[in-house]
């Protein structure tokens, strides 16, 4: 088994693409080329820090709906899903201006996964700024470890867990600081340090992970009663607390307090 | 638009890592292409998304992979959004050994608290990437471009 990696600067972050496959060759190289436009497009179209972008068009008025991209009027419209689906905690208007920038990232890496396998690359790992999507095996016979960085022993994994096919999405404090913003206070949600989400795929894990985070306290109870989904949660003390199927992902001890 | 590539190509018997790397920024030209790690990289592997640029490359002193012999590498200072980083990297063997982060100069006290969290989860993903940790690393990594940077500057130095 061989091992392409390829790492590319979008959509504010570094997407790595892992392929792995016996004989990697020119249709290797032409299915990164693709996702690699694929990502470019959607940054164009969706991101909130280009002034162009038919997201910050739509913000201020100067398009309309019904004139947008089918893409963006579908991922409008699934973020509207999850608003409902959240109890609220999941909104794309929580700063004040559009920004569905929760739900993109995700469903973006998602695609470009399918993209891969439609190429041939069935075996593959794509990580977005540490939100990651599996297929396959890296080798025969084996799972994908993912480590799940430690929010705030940076030296260290607070967990690590293994899949073959599936989604690990991680929001948290890290680098980023308060990005998630709690929409019914209004203020940056800091009840948790870090949230990880595992599902079978990544628009939704990286939703769920990040409302997660915005939900706080009411984070357990909510994360419960999702249908395959396993979720990892951990506060600013260091507690942490994990979906009853969580355990089954997990490669090694549980994680340490702090 | 800042734009950075970092293709690695590996086999489970043994590694051979190439670097790209293009910028609008004159970093270092306005693309390059570094060949760190010699044995073995089957032809036709370079990334994908570096096409329609003209790459330079570069070979390891001393033959590269596989002879044993250490070598470090220092990087020319990277300037982010959170202040500078440099990184060393150490090339045992063919393959890096150990990136450190030999520099790395702050502005402010939230810079100070995000570099002394990214940095190290960064430079674990790297070695990663050859195969000596994880497979991924879930966790944001929002400092990544000029890390890949550094990185790559660190790498151009064993390419020359």
């Amino acid at each position: 088994m061989t091992s392409v990696v390829h790492a590319e600067a979008v959509m504010g972050t570094v997407v790595t693409l892992d392929l792995r496959s016996e004989a990697p060759g020119h249709h290797t190289e032409q299915a990164i080329g693709r996702v690699i436009d694929w990502l470019d497009w959607v940054d164009a179209t969706f991101s909130t820090y280009r002034r162009d972008s038919e997201v910050n068009r739509l913000d201020r008025g100067e398009l309309r709906l019904a004139d947008s991209h089918r893409k963006v009027r579908d991922v409008l419209a699934r973020c509207e899903e999850l608003c409902v689906l959240t109890d609220g905690y999941f909104d794309s208007w929580a700063t004040g201006h559009l920004d569905p920038s929760g739900f993109v990232k995700g469903w973006a890496i998602e695609r470009a996964s399918q993209m891969l396998t439609e190429a041939g690359v069935g075996c593959h790992a794509i990580n977005g700024g540490g939100d990651v999507r599996v297929r396959g095996e890296p080798a025969a016979g084996e799972k994908w470890r993912v480590g799940i960085t430690h929010p705030f022993r940076s030296d260290t994994f607070c967990a690590a867990v293994a899949l073959r096919d599936g989604a690990v999405a991680t929001s948290g404090l890290y680098e980023r600081g308060l990005h998630v913003v709690d929409p019914r206070q209004r203020r940056p949600a800091t009840d948790l340090a870090a949230a990880t989400v595992i599902g079978p795929e990544l628009a939704m894990a990286d939703a769920y992970a990040t409302t997660a985070l915005a939900m706080g306290r009411r984070a357990p109870d909510w994360l419960a009663d999702l249908s395959d989904h396993e979720a990892l949660i951990i506060d600013p003390i260091g507690r942490w607390w994990e979906t009853e199927g969580f355990k089954s992902y997990r490669v090694h001890a549980a994680p340490s307090h702090a | 638009m800042k734009r950075a590539i970092i293709a690695t190509v590996g086999t489970a018997a043994g590694l051979a890592a190439l670097l790209q790397y293009k910028s609008d920024r004159p970093v270092q030209g306005s693309r390059v292409a570094v060949h760190p790690f010699s044995s073995g990289s089957p032809a036709g592997h370079s990334s994908a998304g570096a096409s329609g640029s003209t790459a330079m490359t570069g070979h390891p002193p001393g033959g590269g992979a596989g002879d044993g012999t250490s070598q470090q590498f220092t990087g020319t200072d990277v300037v982010y959004k959170y202040g500078d980083i440099q990184l060393q990297a150490t090339i045992t063997g063919g393959k890096i050994a150990v990136i450190s982060v030999s520099r790395e100069s702050d502005r402010d006290a939230h810079s100070q608290s995000i570099n002394s969290q990214a940095i190290p989860i960064l430079t674990r993903e790297a070695l990663a990437a050859q195969g000596i940790s994880f497979n991924v690393v879930s966790g944001a990594t929002y400092t990544s471009d000029a890390f890949a940077q550094a990185l790559q500057s660190a790498l151009a130095k064993g390419g020359k």
